[in-house]
């Protein structure tokens, strides 16, 4: 189906793929009901202006009219049976997203919305996404419900705290030019909006009025990009912190992944609880320096080598495996992938130098 | 005419036997609890549709007019409460039904007259608590006090909650009364074939309040002791569960949503009887389509979880059980067109009102269908889409059935009509004022306008307009009705006893009527439509007193 | 239309004006007091259906839960609960019979027996109060029965558990109010032989009170 870049007088434009689909049976529904509201409309003041009382002209005994009984219930089991039927097809596509969609974890609360892309960069209120490819929404919320909608795509989904819930969209490209051959992270195609369709309160003072004040004006930008575009525009990746010249971490400059873990280590807490160099009393928590490669003993009187995927799970997901002797007291930090990535280098680099 | 109903026929009707607040306070005579409710509904009514044009007069144009964004969000979730579980729940059963299903099954009153004042008690002191609630800054919460917004709500919205509780146990009480009353206490020879549409309307409705309304009313006592004691089995930081308080929410009041429109088709099919003078057509199939349709409700809470909450396949077999009353509400649509062919229709007010009805049911139903349509629905949900076919419903279908109702039974209530053409300018104003407000409302939820919107895009400013226009004329209408109606009361002139003509028991009682309704016990030798069989007595519009031959004792 | 003159034979000081005969007005009661047990069913249903939702969701918590809560006491309420249902049985009969004073003595009995349940009940709460088994952000755990440690969800466990106990605790409180008020006018002999009603409806409704009992305790305390 071709896709209405423009909005029409009823629908906003058709930005996404299963626009097409929506509007056509929003068309049907929306033309059979003019039809059969104007029929009722005009059956109704014909009659009753045809039967319009008249002195001396009584009015007919009424019956039963066995033939419209039956009419009228196979007429309104036609319209329960057309209804049901044309409401699913695309509905089954709407709720499946396809395997090879780009996955962005999206979190809600009053009133803002958080984007993160697959490798850990994250967007406020605003979310670049990939023409021409599947993108699916992970989305919770931290306090109460919002709904992420999307008029121009058709999309909407209600997000209630204490779960999970996803949507998936793919946004077309507007207009009729052809993929550019050059890359350029910052070109967007076009922008539209996602808001909030559930209601979430606001702020009591004029600032309910300001982007993201309020239920009214919880939104966010949606940029659409080329795919390659979009690629570039998330390989800039998330920043992560580095040394600076100075000698403090912060944002700006490039640097490895493990001088970015050593930053982290302490920006993220780590290292209140564990000692990250040799010769200094243990923390509440196992000294890291040199636990690298080494046998730990668990609580459950098993050990495991303490290697990449073992401290990887240790951070994720402290209370799985606790170490003998420590209590179960390390609690989940809110980490994305890339920042695990770059604590686990810093942590294997915790050893003396041979 | 003998002697014995010559005297009875002296007595004072039900207004003026006893004098004083205090009489009409501690009565027991179910018509005086049902202008009691009335009064209290239409003060609820007044109430909502002030906060309604404060809510027009915000929305009028972008950004902010003369509200604060919370001052909104407290306007439209109050608004929503009072319109619903203060005026349009108990406005059938409460009022038409405990005045009128008595008379109507030629019974001296009901089953439980103390019942019904202790029903009365309850929903006052609901409503009481839903006007302290507003005292406390009100409640922001919306009308469904959805958790987990609720829980961070402040104290108005408990107390609402409890006030909530409290109407829904009243409703219990009403709906129990008219239901053993229907049961137990027709006069002899009114068998089933012949109750009256209104009856079966009522019955419908009683049993969706009676099985419904407790769901609803232990929903609400749980939600209070979630916010004061914090039980934990709706906050999801506590371990609790939103979405059961959904499902449980929504069980409740589904169903007791469907029973207001059930009301109006109920009032609906008694006004075209006696505006077309004759028995609606298909009597029983419409009976059986309205109970059909309080049974159907039961199964359709599920509707409202679709955007959030249910799988692919739960929404599936709820978007096939919702649809189901579409069945029954096309055979009542089809019937009363059905009742207008052969008819013969005068176009008094109360029949006005019955056909706008059948316009706004009409199109409320198909635009519920978008909703119905998952695919379309998804997108079309908590969008003014909603909010539009909401009202069509329920300010709409619901009010109109139920204003209409007023009209036809004001006479036989008060004892004193109206200015007819004054009501009838009333209904021009609301039916065009209605259509303006909310046909908009369509086009706006289908262009995206999320609902709950204090502000919005400015390419929506121009149909708000227009809708915030059609929002006031709806208000004037209604100050005008009112106004019509209240100087009705205070004609020195008596209403007929029988002004439309109808052939139905009801009218057979002098208007107003005395205290145990007919001076003489009722055998039913007729069907309540049958005009054929009627007396030229029975359908005249003159006098008020009964007639001679209503009163003349069989052996 | 036809009209029959209002009857003018003397009818019985207990027979209301609405009603035409005195078994007219027994089956609207009778009727009108099955409804409200019907009714009843729904109200508790929402809470059960909370129960079930919860249950299927962390059986394991549902079974440490239900571990701590005292059998014995809950066992001795469920039986006294029965018995106060007999009893509420008897006054019937007995009313039936016109025997007015062992109405009374009957309805006495429920009446206290309804208190006492409430009394075991209240004893459980306490026990679970006291060991900081409460629900939701009340819930601090000690001395738990058979376990190392609380199970995650439990504390819902509990929260389904008082809700339960306080609606139905309201609910026996409206109970006793209803026999309290037959008991009163049971005393001042408005009742005979011809006419107990309102005995049987609220001994009907009381067995009902009871029998909720019946459900909830298997499903609180045995699981
Ligand atoms: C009286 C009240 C009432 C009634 C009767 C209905 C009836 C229906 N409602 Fe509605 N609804 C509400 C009150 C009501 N609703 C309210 C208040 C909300 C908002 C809740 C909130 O604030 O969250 C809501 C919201 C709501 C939603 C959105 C839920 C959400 O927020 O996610 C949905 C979705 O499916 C829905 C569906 C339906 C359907 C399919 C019907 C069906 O019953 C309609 C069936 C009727 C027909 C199908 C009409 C048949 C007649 C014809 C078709 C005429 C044809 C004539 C001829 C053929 C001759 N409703
Ligand atoms: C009974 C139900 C009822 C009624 C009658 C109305 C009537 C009106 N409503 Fe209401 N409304 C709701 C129920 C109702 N509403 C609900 C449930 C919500 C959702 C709240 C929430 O989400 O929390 C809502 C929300 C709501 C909003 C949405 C707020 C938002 O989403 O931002 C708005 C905004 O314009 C609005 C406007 C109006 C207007 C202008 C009227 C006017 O039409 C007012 C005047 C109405 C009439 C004139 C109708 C005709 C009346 C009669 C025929 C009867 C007269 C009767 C006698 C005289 C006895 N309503
Ligand atoms: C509140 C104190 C605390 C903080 C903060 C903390 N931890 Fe821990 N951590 C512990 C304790 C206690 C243990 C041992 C028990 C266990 O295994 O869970 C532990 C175990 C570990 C282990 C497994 C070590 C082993 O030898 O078994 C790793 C790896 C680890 N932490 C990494 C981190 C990182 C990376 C951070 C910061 C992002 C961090 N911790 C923050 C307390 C803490
Ligand atoms: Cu978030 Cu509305
Ligand atoms: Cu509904």
């Amino acid at each position: 189906m071709e896709n209405q870049t423009e909005p029409s007088l009823l629908l906003p434009a058709q930005l996404s793929t299963i626009a097409p689909q929506v509007d056509s049976l929003y068309h049907a529904l929306l033309w059979s009901s003019v039809v059969v509201s104007v029929a009722v409309v005009a059956a109704m003041l014909f009659f009753a202006w045809s039967y319009r009382r008249r002195p001396g002209v009584k009015a007919e005994p009424s019956g039963e009219n066995w033939p419209l009984q039956v009419g009228a219930i196979l007429g309104g089991a036609a319209v329960v049976l057309v209804t049901f039927f044309s409401g699913w097809g695309g509905f089954i596509t709407a709720a499946q997203a396809p395997d090879d969609s780009v996955a962005i974890r999206v979190r809600a609360d009053a009133w803002a919305w958080q984007f993160e892309h697959p490798n850990g960069l994250t967007e406020e209120n605003e979310v670049h996404v990939p023409a021409n490819v599947p993108v699916r929404l992970v989305m919770s919320s931290a306090d109460v419900a919002h709904s992420f909608f999307v008029p121009d795509f058709r999309v909407q989904q209600v997000i209630e705290p204490g779960s999970f819930s996803s949507v998936w969209f793919e946004a077309v490209e507007r207009g009729s030019d052809a993929a550019a051959s050059d890359t350029v992270a910052d070109r967007v195609l076009y922008s539209t909006r996602a808001t909030c369709g559930e209601y979430c309160g606001a702020r009591g003072d004029e600032t309910a009025w300001s982007p993201n004040g309020g239920h009214a004006t919880m939104s966010a930008a949606i940029h659409v990009q080329h795919e390659q575009d979009y690629r570039a525009f998330v390989a800039r990746g998330p920043a992560l912190p580095c040394r600076q010249p100075d000698g403090t971490c912060g944002i700006g400059g490039e640097c490895s992944a493990e001088e970015s873990g050593g930053c982290l280590f302490t920006s993220k807490t780590c290292s209140a609880c564990h000692q990250n160099q040799a010769d200094r009393p243990q923390l509440v928590g196992p000294t890291l320096y040199g636990a690298w490669g080494h046998e730990q003993p668990l609580s459950d009187g098993t050990t495991v080598a303490v290697d990449e995927s073992y401290v990887r799970q240790s951070i994720l997901q402290p209370a799985s495996q606790i170490a003998q002797g420590f209590p179960n007291v390390m609690p989940t930090i809110p980490l994305t992938d890339r920042e695990v990535t770059a604590l686990v280098a810093y942590i294997q680099s915790l050893h003396p130098s041979e | 005419m003998s002697t014995a109903v010559a005297a009875r026929e002296q007595e004072p009707d039900y207004l003026s036997s006893k004098k004083g607040i205090a009489s009409w306070l501690t009565s027991v005579d179910p018509k005086r609890v049902a202008v009691l409710y009335l009064a209290a509904i239409l003060t609820f009514f007044a109430v909502g549709s002030v906060l309604a044009v404060l809510l027009r007069v915000e929305t009028m144009s972008a950004g902010r007019a003369m509200l604060s964004a919370s001052a909104y969000d407290r306007l439209f979730s109050m608004h929503g409460a009072i319109m619903v579980f203060l005026v349009l729940v108990p406005a059938f059963p409460a009022v038409l039904g405990n005045f009128f299903v008595p008379m109507m099954v030629g019974a001296r009153g009901l089953a439980f007259p103390r019942l019904a004042v202790v029903g009365f008690r309850l929903y006052a002191a609901g409503a009481v608590l839903a006007l302290v609630a507003a005292a406390l800054n009100g409640s922001d919460a919306s009308w469904t006090l959805a958790v987990p917004y609720s829980l961070h709500a402040g104290i108005g919205a408990t107390v609402l909650a409890a006030g909530i509780a409290l109407v829904a146990l009243s409703s219990i009480l009403t709906a129990l009364n008219l239901v053993v009353t229907v049961q137990k206490m027709r006069a002899p020879g009114l068998d089933y074939r012949r109750l009256p549409l209104f009856v079966w309307g009522m019955l419908a409705v009683s049993l969706v309040q009676l099985f419904a309304s407790p769901v609803l009313a232990a929903t609400m006592l749980l939600l209070v002791a979630e916010k004061t004691i914090s039980l934990g089995l709706f906050d999801p930081s506590l371990g609790g569960d939103p979405v059961l308080y959904q499902h449980l929410f929504w069980f409740g009041v589904h169903p007791i949503l469907y029973g207001t429109v059930i009301g109006a088709m109920a009032v609906v099919s008694e006004i075209l009887a006696t505006f077309t003078r004759r028995e609606v057509s298909g009597h029983r199939f419409v009976a059986g389509s309205l109970i059909a349709l309080a049974l159907l409700a039961f199964l359709g809470w599920g509707q409202h979880l679709f955007a959030g909450g249910l799988s692919v396949y739960a929404t599936l077999v709820f978007s096939a059980l919702g649809l189901l009353v579409a069945i029954p509400a096309v055979v009542i649509v089809v019937n009363w067109l059905a009742t207008l062919k052969g008819g013969s229709i005068a176009f008094e007010t109360p029949m006005l009102y019955a056909l706008g009805v059948i316009v706004l049911l009409t199109i409320a139903g198909l635009a519920n269908l978008f909703l119905m349509a998952p695919a379309v629905g998804v997108y079309l949900r908590g969008t003014a889409f909603e909010s539009a076919a909401l009202h069509y419903l329920l300010g709409g279908a619901a009010l109109f059935g139920f204003l209409g109702g007023l009209h036809y039974w004001w006479p036989k209530m008060f004892g004193r009509g109206y200015n007819e053409t004054l009501a009838r300018a009333g209904f021009a104003l609301l039916f065009i004022g209605f259509n303006l407000a909310f046909l908009t409302q369509f086009a706006l939820g289908s262009r995206g306008l999320a609902g709950a919107s204090y502000d919005f895009a400015a390419d929506f400013q121009a149909l708000q307009l227009v809708s915030s226009i059609g929002g006031f004329a709806l208000v004037a209408g209604v100050l005008l009705v009112l106004v019509v109606l209240g100087m009705g009361l205070a004609e020195r002139e008596r209403a007929p006893k029988n002004p439309w003509g109808s052939a139905s028991y009801e009218w057979l009682a002098a208007s107003p009527p005395v205290e145990d309704n007919f001076a003489v016990e009722l055998v039913m030798e007729r069907g309540p439509y049958d005009y054929d069989l009627a007396s030229d007595e029975e359908l005249s519009d003159a006098g008020s007193e009964e007639p001679a031959v209503a009163a003349t004792p069989t052996e | 239309m036809s009209a029959e003159s209002a009857s003018a034979s003397a009818s019985p000081r207990w027979l209301a004006p609405q009603y035409e005969t005195a078994a007219q007005q027994y089956e609207a009661a009778k009727l009108g007091t099955w409804l409200f047990v019907a009714q009843a069913i729904l109200f508790f249903g929402a809470v059960f259906a909370a129960y079930g939702v919860f249950r299927v969701g962390h059986p394991e918590a549902f079974g440490a839960g239900s571990l701590q809560l005292n059998k014995w006491v809950g066992g001795a309420s469920l039986i006294v609960a029965l018995a106060a249902a007999w009893m509420g049985a008897l006054a019937v009969r007995s009313a039936q019979l016109g025997k007015r004073d062992e109405v009374a003595r009957w309805l006495g009995v429920a009446l206290l027996l309804g208190v006492a349940f409430l009394v075991l009940v209240g004893v459980d709460v306490g026990a679970c109060a006291s060991r900081g088994l409460l629900p939701g952000a009340h819930w601090s755990p000690r001395h738990l029965v058979g376990l190392a440690a609380p199970v995650p969800y439990m504390s819902t466990f509990f929260g389904v558990y008082f809700a339960m106990i306080g609606l139905h605790a309201l609910y026996v409180l409206g109970g006793i109010g209803w026999l309290a008020w037959v008991l009163v006018r049971a005393n001042k002999g408005d009742f005979s032989k011809d006419y107990w009603n309102p005995v049987e409806m609220a001994g009907l409704h009381w067995a009902f009170v009871c029998a909720v009992w019946v459900f909830a305790y298997p499903l609180l305390y045995l699981v």
